[in-house]
């Protein structure tokens, strides 16, 4: 079981969006990068923020990096930030994501009307990474 | 002057109405108007996430934050009612009931599952919100 976060938890993401009709049907128009950043919180296991990226393009993930430098990730279309702990919430679907952003507990960074138009996409997304079997690092 | 104005420590709601105004006015500069016309002050409650956000047009541009007093229009409704609303089709700047996304939303006025304080009195203020809001 890939423990999260770490390069073989963003595998296993990324064979799972490729693998999701719903994530396809949604997002069948989607042209953009996204980075995920998974901020620090030492006393949970996360030492230092990760930034992910994923390359979405029409339904498909056609490429993914994990624990890019900052400067790389922040060239993506789309951030998405949050403390560690919140992701976990997300993944665990103890948190909205919407609703999350709305509270200010996700950060989004990126053009808004976009993100609207493609919100069942966005979902999705969390839908996915939601059935990813996953160790979280703080329990391991 | 900026067409939106942030108030300090906004964040979440406000910054996404924030955001989601001014890529409206960028991608279609027409709907200025719809910031720029008289004054009015608007309370966006979202019961589901626990967050209120107070918008105040002063005419020339509006401001985002706290909620607030004396307001001309509530609307109150859910996260995801939020987010239809900013994504159905419109007709006349309001809700199009000759498309299914339409015919939710009125639904959703009818059973209280969203509410605007002020209607129809401020019909004219629901359209204005309709239009900055709407991505379509």
């Amino acid at each position: 079981m890939p423990t999260f976060p770490s390069s073989e938890w963003l595998d296993e993401y990324v064979e799972r969006i490729n693998g999701s009709k719903e994530y396809e049907e949604a997002a069948t128009t989607w042209e953009g990068d996204l980075a995920y950043v998974f901020e620090r919180e030492p006393d949970k296991g996360v030492p230092e923020d990760v930034w992910v990226w994923v390359d979405l393009w029409h339904g498909k993930c056609r490429g993914a990096r994990y624990g890019i430098p900052e400067d790389e990730g922040g060239k993506a279309a789309y951030i998405i930030r949050a403390p560690y702990s919140r992701w976990k919430e997300v993944l665990t679907k103890e948190l909205d994501p919407i609703k999350g952003m709305m509270q200010g507990k996700l950060k989004l960074k990126g053009d808004l009307p976009t993100i609207v138009r493609y919100v069942k996409a966005a979902n999705e997304l969390v839908n996915v990474a939601s059935t990813v079997d996953t160790q979280f690092v703080d329990e391991q | 002057m900026d067409l939106v104005e942030v108030a300090q420590a906004t964040e979440g709601l406000g910054l996404m109405l924030a955001d989601l105004i001014k890529g409206n006015v960028m991608s279609d500069p027409g709907r200025r108007r719809m910031v720029e016309g008289s004054a009015a002050r608007v309370n966006l409650l979202v019961h589901d996430a626990d967050v209120a956000v107070g918008l105040a047009f002063t005419g020339r541009q509006v401001r985002i934050g706290e909620r607030l007093g004396d307001a001309d229009m509530t609307i109150t409704t859910d996260a995801d009612t939020l987010m239809e609303m900013t994504r159905v089709p419109l007709r006349l700047g309001l809700p199009d009931p000759f498309t299914p996304e339409g015919r939710a939303i009125a639904a959703k006025l009818l059973d209280g599952r969203l509410k605007v304080s002020g209607l129809p009195k401020r019909l004219g203020l629901m359209i204005r919100l309709q239009r900055l809001f709407t991505v379509t």
